[in-house]
């Protein structure tokens, strides 16, 4: 046995890259942590991984496990910077795409502008060939047009293909047999075919996955293959685990076929890291809320279940009906509110933070790189809720003439004063915030009261307590790290697919069930063992999607323990009329249908276990670095006790008005709110009612 | 009175789109029929102590400026004095509060706080059937409105928090679809209820005169805003007339000045049939497009519209007398939203784009379905091409502007649902909507039917007079069905009811290309060039309306 073994985790995000490093003695079971962050570095995002283990003086050669995520996905499609893809399709279906699903989300606006489809029309070709829902054919396949078509994407410069045909969730036969031909025609092109990413019905969401996919599939592979060559570079012998959206870790070799399910990770893996830090302090009831530099993210944990998708857009927000990807990713309200966010003010003289992000560069005002912006950063540094003089950890000196200065120009437009305007950045900000974690819990019939609210990023600890005051939660918990959660959440990911499969049957059919389960089931196991998990260690689990008979909105009923019977049919059917209840307040007395699987296959891959912090026998008083004047913006102003983050340890408490201050995060705590720290050095602060 | 804290403002003014959401959001979500939660025919809204609107809920939106028409009839009936907590009303008959058609149920509520009325909480939504002489309540042989179901002429459904029974007894039996009925009815009800409890929450916080001047403050907003647009038009008196589908000829008269903005319809046909709106409806209508031209933006609240004036003449199609029917309101509806439009483009060139598909081509399909022997019925509005504008080609396949957030059917989904096969989606290849900006395409969508003895009724306008071009641009192309029998007999459509078919015969359905906007002759020759490239234009049509052709221009 190793004396110790080692895990790090990294996530490239927006502006920097997160470390985080564990070392656990296996002899006395002591745990080191080490965090760490460095600059994101586009392109060639790899270089700030192999320069963030460097910093962290991470021994690459004796690690053990690494989780890797990364926004490169998501990068590559929002900024236009992926493949030439041409489409194949069935014969009548070439306009799907174009033509999306009709809707209309800034509906006052005559002048509104449909997404422009990712591959234009005369790159959308179609073939011959229909199989009906059932997976019969009705037509045969003709691939005699094939060799023109390849020609002409040669001729055009098509750089990836994406097939996708009618009904190929039901029936994959067609799309196998072009994916083949196609590769025999043209061996060197990236192809990619629907069933190989969703076997759901909805054919312009499968058709833009698909696209999509092979859109970003060229640059995720190159950069996977050199984050790849770079480790090994410097020695690493273990597995790369990849994080995807649906809060779980793949090899590097499987994401490779399918990178799309990449493009939310770094969000999945803190929600996920929020569900696993609810199980650990044993709150299984999680409103969990990350605020980064350029956006809030929230997503709601219910008994410890983190709730994945297949309904994802990119660019969908009010003024766009944006693209759909339907892989499996972590349900999450996204909003344009994060540190960075500028506020501005309309020409009817109202205050507005955000959907503009000063981003990293200029970033805030106080950064003094010539940002001219007030942003919400610098509304809370104007109020003495950042410490000045300690801004980012210290590294930065604040420009305090730049911030007054862009507060003082929103002022000037308001008829206030400077502190009057901070005060108004960050109720605002606030107030965006709670209606957006309104969106996932009151808007789905949760109570927040019911919840304890997780927040972390960047921001989260500065805006949370006040925000779970708002919404009337019992707890705030600020995660040891919260700066890096995405990266810790890694590190408690298993390996894990979703398998979202589309079938119609009627609610008794337990043969049809157990067929699909069966199916489902196997193709799970041997994606796995093709990836050296032995078939054993593979856990399964899920779901049937059942809804009443011709309705639109499915729900998830777990699945029955051991085969589908006729007697457990009937216990399903009973349990779906009480989800369906739950989640729509009434029942009807109708037929149900079963529209399909949600089969979860995961295997533990070196899954972190968190030890207890060792208590030294400090006393609190020993973290305390000062005390200052905070304004509290809606609280008013008063003295804080400002806490040394990294000197807090388990049992210590304190009240409120304090501020806690790390290299990574500043935990703003209101007068009268109670703080503790738990056995793990995470900070619970109970919410005054 | 005390100054007040914008930012408070600003919080309580989010809150109260949040509430409207929230509201939405529960009725949608506890509604059992899919016209409500799939095609969004509901509105919420939250109104001031003397109905106008606060705040609306997302739906569709023709729904805007409803729900203060329906509150302010209701109080028509019930002085403001004599509202009491715990009142619950209920209207759906356009005479007393209903607005639109008898299936379109108002429910509203008072909201008492510091013991005075502060607010009103009110919905609206589409109610499957209300009874009448044809299921589904909407006749397209109506003449009266005693044909289109129940009326429930603004009564109380709750009086003092106590239900009246006897109504929801009528209700209840005056259905095909007594389930369904009686979940929609609660669903708005817990609406309802959910927005009262939000709207007191926050009067909780902020006090119910912080929270009135915030209201007020926000309707203020809502006017300064469109007044600001309002400048920007010379004023004037503006006529325009439009001929219609069926002959006749509609027409207003536009009166502007920086303060208002008066929209006179008299002299317009003599009601007739079950295509009338009232005259609440037509201020609608009216509205929706003084929103979309003034300040699309902004919040869609009853300051908004305090610069408008509708003037109508009682026993026209835009404003019916009693007892005449509504059913196909819509497209009433629809007319003159696009002919107004069709009116800002003419007298003020660029305020909006050329015309659309204008037409909510409701199409209804039905009949048993081949695998399970279970009946199916469709029930959808067409999606098609829109108007191109100054820079831009009109959007293709796209709802009309009566719709916002509504979803098409995937093929895959309407194949195992419904007894038809989709042989195709693809865009219109008619030529139409050519100009420097090119209308955009509306669809052909070929249902297969696969059984005998189904049905299908529809109802398109703007399938003899196509969509509009603008600034030199050319007209698109129609609305219409056509149905393709297995003899190879094609029978064309745009208005009929009940029509029989069977298997094999293939109905496609072809929406209009929107119009476009300025001189083909201006259009760059990549442009062309690409168009043809990509299949939206022929090469013999280029050179018919675009000139001769740029070199390498080809045909796909």
């Amino acid at each position: 046995m190793p004396d110790k073994i080692t895990r790090v985790a990294t996530d490239v995000g927006g502006t920097f890259t997160d470390l985080v490093y564990f070392e656990t003695d296996t002899r006395t079971g002591a745990q080191t942590v080490r965090t760490d962050k460095s600059d994101t570095t586009p392109p060639d995002f790899e270089k700030g991984v192999l320069a963030v283990l460097d910093k962290a003086g991470v021994d690459v050669e004796s690690l053990d496990f690494l989780a890797h995520g990364t926004t490169v996905v998501i990068n590559s499609l929002t900024e236009r910077k992926g493949a030439k893809v041409g489409l194949i399709t069935t014969r009548g279906f070439r306009d799907v795409l174009e033509i999306g699903r009709g809707n209309r989300p800034d509906f006052f606006n005559l002048k509104y502008q449909k997404p422009e489809p990712f591959v234009e029309r005369y790159l959308r070709r179609e073939l011959p060939g229909r199989v009906d829902f059932h997976g019969v054919e009705q037509v045969p396949l003709d691939l005699g047009g094939l060799g023109q078509i390849v020609a002409d994407f040669r001729a055009e410069g098509v750089t990836a293909v994406a097939i996708c045909f009618i009904h190929a969730y039901a029936n994959p036969a067609h799309e196998e047999a072009t994916l083949a031909e196609l590769r025999r025609l043209w061996p060197d092109v990236t192809a990619v075919a629907s069933h190989q990413i969703t076997r759901e019905w909805r054919e312009y969401e499968r058709t833009s996955t698909t696209i999509l996919s092979a859109y970003v599939q060229p640059s995720a592979q190159r950069y996977l293959e050199r984050l790849e060559s770079g480790l090994r570079g410097k020695g690493y012998q273990g597995g790369l685990y990849v994080m995807q959206s649906n809060c779980g870790v793949d090899t590097v070799e499987s994401i490779k076929q399918t990178p799309i399910t990449m493009v939310e990770s770094g969000p999945a893996s803190g929600f996920w890291g929020a569900a696993e830090l609810g199980r650990i302090i044993g709150e299984p009831d999680v409103l969990a809320l990350d605020i980064g530099g350029t956006t809030a993210k929230c997503s709601l944990i219910t008994g410890g279940h983190v709730n994945i998708k297949t309904d994802y857009w990119i660019e969908r927000h009010g003024k766009s009906a944006g693209y759909p990807i339907m892989v499996p990713v972590v349900d999450l309200v996204e909003i344009g509110n994060g540190g960075g966010s500028i506020a501005w003010v309309d020409e009817f003289q109202k205050l507005h933070v955000g959907p503009k992000s000063a981003g990293a560069m200029p970033g805030p005002a106080a950064y003094g790189r010539g940002g001219t912006n007030a942003t919400t950063t610098d509304a809370n540094l104007a109020l003495g809720r950042i410490n000045k003089d300690y801004f980012v950890g210290g590294n930065v000196v604040a420009d305090m003439d730049a911030l007054n200065a862009a507060l003082a120009e929103l002022g000037g437009k308001l008829g206030m004063s400077n502190v009057e305007v901070a005060r108004g950045i960050v109720r605002i900000a606030n107030s965006n915030m709670v209606n957006a974690l309104k969106l996932v819990s009151v808007n789905r019939g949760y109570d927040p009261r019911d919840f304890t609210m997780v927040v972390f990023g960047g921001g989260g600890p500065m805006h949370g307590a006040e925000l779970g005051k708002e919404l009337g939660v019992k707890k705030v918990v600020v995660p040891r790290g919260a700066s890096v959660f995405s990266a810790w959440g890694m590190l408690m990911s298993d390996l894990r697919r979703d398998y979202f499969v589309t079938e119609l049957m009627d609610a008794d059919d337990h043969q049809g069930l157990a067929s699909l389960l069966d199916r489902t089931r196997e193709r799970a196991i041997a994606d796995f063992v093709r990836g050296n998990v032995p078939a054993e260690k593979v856990s399964i689990s899920g779901f049937v999607r059942a809804r009443y008979q011709n309705q639109e909105f499915a729900v998830e009923v777990p699945l029955p323990a051991g085969e589908p019977t006729a007697a457990s049919m009937a216990e399903l059917i009973a349990a779906f009329h009480d989800a369906y209840e739950r989640e729509y307040t009434y029942r009807l007395d109708a037929g149900v249908e079963i529209i399909g699987l949600h089969l979860v296959a995961a295997s533990e891959v070196g899954k972190l276990e968190i030890l207890k912090l060792a208590r030294t026998g400090a006393t609190v008083e020993q973290a305390v670095k000062g005390r200052r004047e905070v304004d509290y913006a809606t609280e008013g102003i008063h003295e804080a006790t400002i806490y040394d983050g990294t000197r807090l340890e388990p049992g210590m408490s304190f009240a409120g008005p304090a501020v806690i201050e790390d290299p990574g995060t500043t935990v703003v705590i209101q007068p009268g709110n109670r703080v503790s720290i738990d056995d793990y050095g995470n900070i619970h602060i109970a919410i005054r009612g | 009175m005390t100054k007040h804290d914008p930012v408070t403002f600003d919080i309580i003014q989010n809150a109260l789109e949040a509430i409207a959401d929230e509201m939405f959001v529960a009725q949608r979500k506890a509604s059992m029929s899919a016209i409500i939660y799939e095609v969004l025919d509901l509105s919420s809204s939250i109104l001031d102590p003397v109905g106008d609107i606060a705040a609306a809920g997302a739906g569709i939106p023709a729904f805007i400026g409803v729900l203060d028409k329906a509150v302010k009839g209701i109080l028509k009936k019930f002085p403001l004095e004599t509202v009491k907590p715990g009142d619950l009303y209920a209207s759906n008959d356009p005479y007393y509060g209903g607005v639109t058609h008898l299936n379109d149920m108002v429910l509203a509520a008072p909201v008492f706080a510091e013991g005075k009325l502060v607010a009103w909480v009110a919905n609206i939504a589409h109610w499957n059937d209300v009874g009448g002489n044809v299921p589904g309540s909407m006749s397209s042989d109506a003449t009266e409105i005693f044909q289109e179901g129940v009326r429930i002429p603004a009564v109380k459904l709750f009086d003092q928090g106590v239900a009246n029974q006897a109504v929801f007894d009528i209700l209840y039996v005056n259905t095909r679809l007594p389930d369904f009925l009686k979940g929609d009815l609660w669903a708005g009800i817990a609406g309802l209820r959910i927005g009262e409890r939000r709207v007191l929450e926050l009067i909780e916080k902020y006090g119910a005169e912080t929270y009135l001047a915030a209201v007020v403050d926000y309707m203020d907003l809502g006017e300064k805003r469109v007044l600001a647009a309002l400048k920007q038009l010379p004023a004037g008196t503006y006529d325009y007339s439009e001929e219609q589908d069926d002959g006749a000829v509609h027409k207003l008269r536009l009166i502007i000045s920086p303060e208002k903005f008066t929209v006179d319809l008299r002299g317009n046909p003599a009601q007739s049939g079950s295509k009338n709106s009232s005259r609440e409806g037509s201020e609608i209508a009216l509205q929706l497009a003084f929103k979309n031209f003034t300040d699309p933006e902004g919040p869609g609240n009853g300051g908004c519209f305090r610069p408008l004036e509708v003037i109508t003449e009682p026993g026209t199609i835009f404003h019916v007398v009693e007892p005449g029917a509504l059913g196909y309101y819509s497209e009433v509806e629809i007319r003159l939203f696009d002919m107004t439009l069709r009116a800002l483009a003419h007298h003020f060139g660029g305020v909006v784009p050329a015309g659309n598909f204008a037409s909510i081509c409701g199409t209804v399909m039905g009949g048993k379905h081949p695998d399970t022997g279970r009946h199916y019925t469709i029930v959808e509005p067409q999606i098609g091409g829109w108007g191109g504008w100054e820079g831009h080609d009109g959007n293709s396949g796209q709802f009309s502007g009566f719709h916002g957030e509504t979803f098409n059917c995937p093929a895959e989904i309407a194949e195992a649902r419904y007894g038809m096969y989709v042989d195709q989606v693809a865009l219109n290849s008619e030529p139409g909507g050519e100009g420097q900006w090119r209308g955009g395409k509306g669809i052909e969508v070929h249902y297969r039917v696969r059984g005998d003895n189904n049905f299908l009724s529809l109802g398109y306008t703007r399938s003899r007079i196509p969509p509009w071009g603008a600034a030199g641009g050319l007209d698109g192309s129609l609305n219409y069905v056509e149905l393709v029998r297995t003899d190879g007999r094609r029978e064309r459509y745009s208005f009929a009811t009940n029509v029989v078919v069977n298997t094999n015969d293939v109905i496609r359905i072809v929406t209009a290309n929107g119009g476009g906007y300025g001189d083909p002759a201006l259009r760059t020759p990549e442009m062309v060039a690409q168009d043809i490239k990509n299949g939206y234009l022929t090469v013999e049509r280029a050179r018919e309306v675009y000139g001769p052709l740029a070199d390498g221009a080809h045909s796909a």
